[in-house]
């Protein structure tokens, strides 16, 4: 892109001067490197809400402004430029070639009130995250702290089931996010831009969620050439970048390394025969194409594969085989306009799906989901309107076409606060082979405005159509923000939110309509420093519509839930400095059925505390990070029953989530250090969780019998270290 | 597979007794004597139970409950579920007494299984099952029922297969190569056979 810039563009402010300091009339011109006008650049006024916009001749013209303003040239497809409003009354061509890049560093307010980013320098630094995009929003306040993920295809935000918030790359969902093996996300941490976490209050572009959204963006290639080498205990990948004719590109791909050591590691006389050692891929693209000055392209790819087959035999008996694979990729292509005050994308995106389970004789589980979803979205900002300032609407559709295919005979599965089964490898109560077609459609639009300095609001409708079970969802959404002083800003936001009964078995039954919350959030936003923020949240989430199991053991919306909290965010970016503080309070009650007795969200987690810190000094880097986080509820087992001809004993369980898992807390450290040989930038890195071998219990099982209840304990102390190699 | 992948992260795992572990307090198999009987005749139950640190008995229940009221037809098997309990001998469960079901058929009357041909590393065994320390010895069932094995001496493998093996470590203390083995067999109208060997290592 730089390169692109250095060749093509220029921002030539011609400033007329004034002659004393009276609000003076400003003429000037934009043009290009090659002197060519830039026609549609806006100039504005630093500390004025004037603006202006240049003609087919590059010229513009600006009344009531101050000498010694600042004024600030945006051009689509070109960088920033920057003039000074000066005492001349002739046009002065100001090359931008001479101050071709202005950088401006600084952090936009969060899309929502408790919301945080992180760029990848940031992902990269946070200790015990082991280079980890997905381990590092462990670290996120509301974010259910575990030292496993909790579940595969989503992360627990605020109280809420995996499935009801959504992880997106590049807008659009993935279906895994992580590899089976070592919990590693599907996209390394290098091929992405940032990362957003937004737990509650999102924008009406987002939707099928009915708690939170994490958006992750794949990174755009550089103009400059480059490549880059990992490799870490664990996993080896390679990342290429650079620029081509009006374009950048960005190519990475990765491979589990702990495969070809595992058959070394196991004990030989173990009752076990890997006959595919559990491995993985991963691979992403993305390509941005510079059409015109107001048009850009960009296509981009991820795509993950796993695969494992073991027999828990040395024999290699068939009913004691287990193997499992789940393979995905995603190509998003979209395009973007940018003309001025009017902003328009659209978006399609395709994505084949597969995953395959068996296990023993009986158990298989096939499930194919290939679905293609098309979004346009427009925006149009203006400086006022109707008395309102700083104006932004925007609208937007989307479509999502889904053809599922199912051949499942698996025993039944386990929801939300259900204790698990006896487990029986003959048992395939859950039976089904068929195709399934869902197809959702959705529109918003949303009209962002300030009532003066200090208010402003942000008000919108989302809706939602289900089609299959004809179910459609109205969500408006809304906030409030005040400036109560220049650092100091408060918000608060309601809206409704709404996830499709699609997940897993949900899509058997076509009657189940979707999960519905309502999220009310309120709290402030203090920045003390640039660098500096510090977040205070409260909210409350009612759930409605949930989706569980009635007593005749099918699905049904019968279940209600409520959560409520306190989150506490600050961040430190300054200098060498990374600090980060992140604390919340989370309490989440569940209904399963009307009259129901109400019990503790599965993983509702009352405390959970983060704090890190990260310093760098020449060519090293030092960093700390403390965890605490209560442990997880969990259900009793008061008896048992053992069926002597099947020869399996059934547990009695007790009130459900009525016991808890003890608090667990950790540190782990970081240590990055960086040096050079010959062209190749070479970093090290040492990640080590858990270095005071804190005892920590993940959870618990029973014997064979339920008379013994044992702990799952995780590793007293795992460390991570690898290279990288730029160049 | 959420159980696998904690099982591969979550490298320390509390030990807790295998199935095919004699020395722990459980309900080995329940039988009943005959297993299928006509409406009105009567059948024995009892069960082989193990005991922690006292080896195998056959015990009666300390009670046994019919569930239900089954409604018999001709030329049908008709399953009859029965609750027995039967007393623990040790302290170490929170589960108290053992509760087992047992299924009866109502039908024309069969006998229990007869053991099938048992091999011990390739050779019938005898009265007292005498293994090497070190080396695995394969235990076999000639049968299409289903069979398991269990035992109080060594570590045993593929328990739930008609051939398994055992294998008792040379540092296995001397108080753990002495005890029984034990095979049970079921078909699939409640038909239980079993037998017990005394057992050791050397």
């Amino acid at each position: 892109m730089v390169a692109r810039l250095r060749r093509w563009v220029a921002v030539i402010l011609l400033v007329a001067g004034v002659a004393d300091a009276d609000p003076m009339t400003v003429h000037g011109r934009v043009v290009d490197p090659h002197g060519k006008p830039v026609r549609g650049a806006s100039i504005s006024v630093e500390g004025s809400t004037r603006t202006a916009t240049t003609d087919a001749q590059g010229r513009y013209t600006l009344a009531g402004i101050e000498p010694g303003s600042s004024l600030v040239v945006i051009a689509d497809g070109f960088g920033a430029g920057l003039g000074t409003a000066g005492e001349t009354s002739d046009d002065i061509v100001l090359d931008i070639q001479a101050t071709e890049t202005i950088e401006v560093k600084g952090e936009r307010p969060p899309q929502a009130q408790g919301a945080a980013m992180l760029d990848r320098e940031q992902l990269e630094r946070m200790p015990g995250a082991r280079n980890d995009v997905m381990q590092t929003l462990s670290a996120m306040p509301g974010v259910a702290s575990y030292p496993l993920p909790l579940g595969s295809s989503g992360v627990v935000i605020r109280g809420a089931s995996p499935q009801d918030s959504k992880v997106l790359i590049d807008d659009f969902e993935v279906p895994l996010l992580y590899h089976y093996l070592g919990f590693r996300s599907v996209v390394p941490t290098d091929a992405i831009d940032t990362l957003e976490y937004i737990p509650g209050g999102f924008d009406v572009a987002y939707g099928r969620a009915s708690s939170g959204i994490v958006s992750l963006t794949t990174r755009a290639g550089d103009a400059k050439r480059g490549q880059q080498f990992e490799t870490s205990v664990g996993e080896v990948g390679a990342l290429a970048q650079g620029s081509f004719h009006n374009g950048h590109y960005m190519i990475a791909a990765r491979r589990s390394a702990i495969d070809l050591l595992l058959p070394y590691v196991l004990p030989s006389d173990m009752d076990l025969a890997l006959t595919t050692v559990p491995r993985y891929y991963d691979g992403q693209f993305r390509v941005d194409y510079t059409l015109s000055n107001k048009w850009t392209l960009r296509a981009s790819s991820i795509g993950s594969d796993d695969a494992m087959e073991l027999y828990a035999s040395r024999d290699k008996n068939a009913d004691k085989r287990f193997s499992n694979r789940a393979r995905f990729v995603r190509l998003t292509t979209s395009a973007h306009y940018h003309d001025g005050p009017v902003t328009a994308k659209l978006a399609i995106s395709g994505i084949a799906e597969d995953q395959t389970f068996e296990r023993g004789l009986y158990q298989h589980m096939g499930v194919s989901s290939p679905a293609l979803t098309m979004r346009a979205e427009v925006g149009r900002t203006a400086k006022t309107w109707l008395g309102l300032q700083d104006v932004a609407w925007r609208a937007g559709v989307e479509t999502v076409a889904t053809h599922h295919s199912l051949d499942v005979a698996i025993p039944r599965e386990r929801r939300e606060g259900e204790p698990p089964a006896t487990d029986d490898p003959m048992d395939v109560t859950q039976r089904y082979t068929g195709t399934v077609d869902t197809s959702n459609y959705a529109g918003w639009t949303a009209l962002s405005a300030a009532l003066d300095e200090r208010v402003r609001f942000t008000t919108g409708l989302r809706v939602d159509a289900y089609a299959r079970a004809g179910d459609v969802a109205f969500q408006p959404r809304g906030e409030l923000s005040f400036k109560l002083v220049p650092r100091l800003t408060a918000r608060i936001a309601a809206g409704a939110y709404s996830r499709p009964a699609e997940f897993q078995t949900e899509l058997i039954d076509a009657n189940l309509r979707a999960e519905r919350s309502q999220q009310l959030i309120g709290g402030l936003l203090y920045e003390p420093a640039d660098g500096v923020r510090l977040q205070g949240s409260l909210y409350y989430t009612k759930r409605t519509n949930l989706v569980t199991r009635g007593m005749d053991g099918t699905l049904g919306n019968d279940g209600r839930g409520s959560s409520y909290g306190g989150e506490l965010l600050g961040t430190v970016q300054r200098g060498p400095w990374f600090g980060w503080l992140a604390y919340a309070y989370s309490h989440s009650m569940r209904v399963d059925l009307p009259g129901g007795m109400q019990r503790l969200f599965d993983y509702d987690q009352p405390h959970n505390l983060n704090v890190a810190g990260s310093y760098r000094i020449g060519r090293w880097q030092f960093g700390a990070r403390f965890r605490l986080a209560s442990g997880l509820p969990q259900t009793p087992v008061v008896d048992s029953l053992y069926d002597s001809d099947s020869n399996l004993y059934y547990p009695v369980y007790g009130a459900v989530n009525s016991e808890r898992a003890p608090m667990h807390h950790q540190l782990d450290i970081r240590i990055d250090r960086t040096s050079h040989w010959g062209p190749v930038k070479i970093t090290q890195f040492l990640d080590v969780q858990n270095v005071y071998m804190n005892d920590t219990v993940v959870g618990y099982y029973y014997g064979f019998d339920y008379t013994q209840r044992a702990a799952f304990r995780m590793l007293p102390i795992l460390p991570t270290a690898g290279i990288r190699g730029e160049f | 597979m959420r159980l696998i992948a904690i099982a591969l992260l979550a490298s320390c795992v509390d030990k807790v007794d295998d199935r095919w572990q004699l020395d722990h307090d459980h309900v080995i198999a329940a039988r009943a004597t005959p297993p299928v009987i006509r409406p009105g005749d009567a059948t024995n139950l009892d069960a082989l139970v193990a005991h922690t640190g006292q080896g195998v008995s056959v015990d009666n229940p300390l009670s046994a409950e019919m569930l239900g009221a089954p409604m018999y037809s001709e030329g049908e098997l008709v399953p009859v579920d029965v609750i027995l309990t039967f007393a623990r001998t040790s302290d170490r469960s929170t589960l108290d007494p053992i509760h087992v079901r047992k299924t009866v058929y109502l039908g024309e009357p069969r006998d229990n299984p007869a053991l099938p041909p048992i091999t011990i590393d390739g050779v019938p065994p005898g009265d007292e099952i005498v293994v090497p320390l070190g080396r695995d010895i394969y235990l076999t069932a000639t049968t299409d029922l289903r069979v398991n094995w269990l035992t109080s001496v060594g570590t045993l493998f593929q328990d739930d297969e008609p051939t398994a093996f055992v294998r008792v470590a040379a540092e296995t203390p001397g108080d753990r190569q002495v005890g029984e083995l034990v095979v049970v067999v079921r078909d699939d109208v409640g038909g239980v056979a079993w037998r017990v060997w005394p057992m050791r290592a050397e």
